[in-house]
């Protein structure tokens, strides 16, 4: 288990605090289940043909009252070895403007958090820090903190207040406290966004003290966009992070395309990425291509088959083809 | 005559048989449906778009093959809007019962009824609906 045990006793013992009035009305907590279960190919891997249990997630969703409840996700990851408290929150809905505000640890509300794909992008999942002494910048994260979210129309935005330093971690490493900012604009079959994130970075002596000329500013920058077209779905993001002096970008676009036509509930999806991880050197770009196809079979069983092709430099290529089952209690 | 002309426009004609339906659909014990449903997780949509159908099915005067996953383009759509984007998503389970039975009943093709849901949630129809079924008295 990775958790901090601190931060995992303080966030669970403010969650069932939060979830009491719902255990006392009783049956108003709804648990479930979800399995990811997987067959994967990859040449470069000591033990290339596997199959493993991608992931396990359990959820506890708790009505509190019309206006508010709180959430429990738990994850199970890598063969069910190692487990993390992913999002747990409460939420207040029904705020002016349309808003709900969100107090514990959720997704950066920063650009789109997951990709229609199997594998993630690099742009948001790669970690960025100068020397592994320093803690790392991750835009697709979870955190700590208060986040406002307000869906109008055709306006949407929301601010996040975090201690920047990731998953659990419910004490920052400095007084500053991290801001994510997304604005969303939507017409009819289209949508744009911009998103900004601003922090400060430090690491710690092994008393606990800050290190000297370790408060490093990290800064990232994005912009959005999804278009909606009979029966596909086109979805982009092209993000520049800065943490000191070290520079990144990336951009990537993705598809999904709804075969139903053909085959009922099948559905085509595609995605291609540049990510540079370090703008200041040379000859380190990664460019991934990936498509698949993903079926739902019946309620709650999902089959996804894809193929994702790297390339690196200096060159380098590698195929990844994966079959995935998920399963929804 | 302005009356009778809007009245006879497909768009509003087909409003005005929802609303006739969504009425319809209370004596019809629907009670299991909640009325909305506000969530951010992909399993507790998927349930209860499950039970949506299963609803469907209860009354036995729908062929079950016809209503078996016709809400899955819905929420596929669903979850690539706003899932994606970190958003949380809103349903309302017994309006978009009301639908999909009227339709039914129409005799509409399965891919017609599902192209219509998905227009739906994107144009807001069902938000509207939910929001003139509440000012009733």
């Amino acid at each position: 288990m990775r958790l901090r045990s601190k931060s995992h006793n303080a966030i669970v013992a403010f969650l069932l605090l939060a979830t009491l009035p719902g255990f006392l009305r009783g049956g108003d907590i709804k648990p479930s289940v979800e399995v990811e279960f997987n067959l994967f190919y990859n040449r470069n891997y000591p033990r290339p043909f596997s199959f493993q249990f991608r992931e396990a997630k359990l959820f506890l969703d708790t009505y509190i009252n019309d206006n508010s409840n709180a959430l429990i996700e738990f994850t199970m990851k890598d063969n069910l070895q190692r487990g993390e408290l992913e999002r747990a929150y409460f939420t207040q809905h029904n705020l002016p403007l349309n808003s709900q505000l969100i107090l514990g640890q959720f997704r950066s509300p920063f650009g789109y958090y997951d990709a229609f794909t199997v594998s993630r992008s690099l742009t948001k999942n790669a970690a960025l820090a100068p020397d592994s002494v320093l803690p790392t910048m991750r835009l697709r994260d979870l955190d700590v903190g208060i986040l406002w979210q307000s869906q109008g129309d055709p306006f949407s935005f929301s601010i996040a207040i975090v201690n920047g330093n990731g998953i659990n971690s419910l004490s920052d490493d400095n007084n500053f406290k991290d801001i994510i900012a997304h604005a969303l604009y939507s017409f009819e079959d289209f949508q744009i966004g911009v998103n900004a994130y601003y922090g400060r970075k430090n690491s710690l002596n092994a008393d606990g003290s800050v290190r000297e000329y370790s408060d490093i500013a990290v800064t990232a920058f994005g912009i959005e966009t999804m278009l909606l077209l009979n029966n596909v779905v086109i979805a982009g993001e092209a993000i520049t992070r800065q943490y000191g002096s070290l520079r990144s970008a990336g951009a990537y676009l993705m598809m999904n395309y709804d075969l139903g036509s053909l085959v009922r509930t099948l559905r085509y999806v595609t995605r291609v990425e540049v990510f540079d991880p370090n703008r200041n050197g040379t000859g380190d770009e990664r460019i991934q291509w990936g498509q698949g196809f993903l079926y739902t079979i019946s309620r709650g069983y999902t089959a996804k088959l894809e193929w994702t092709l790297n390339f690196e430099r200096p060159r380098r290529s590698s195929n990844e083809v994966f079959f995935e089952l998920e399963y929804e209690l | 005559m302005v009356l009778i002309h809007a009245i006879l426009r497909p768009r509003v004609l087909f409003l005005l048989l929802v609303f006739y339906n969504l009425t319809a659909w209370k004596i019809r014990a629907q009670d299991n449906l909640p009325e909305k449903l506000h969530t951010t997780i992909d399993k507790t949509l998927d349930d209860q778009f499950a039970e949506i159908e299963k609803e469907l099915a209860r009354p036995g005067d729908i062929d079950p093959k016809n209503i078996l996953l016709i809400t899955v383009p819905l929420e596929n759509y669903i979850e690539d809007v706003l899932f994606r984007i970190n958003r949380p998503a809103i349903i309302y389970p017994r309006v978009i019962y009301g639908v999909i039975r009227a339709q039914l009943k129409e005799g509409k093709p399965r891919s017609v009824i599902e192209q219509l849901l998905v227009e739906m949630q994107k144009h807001k129809e069902f938000d509207k609906l939910y929001a003139a079924e509440k000012q009733k008295p």
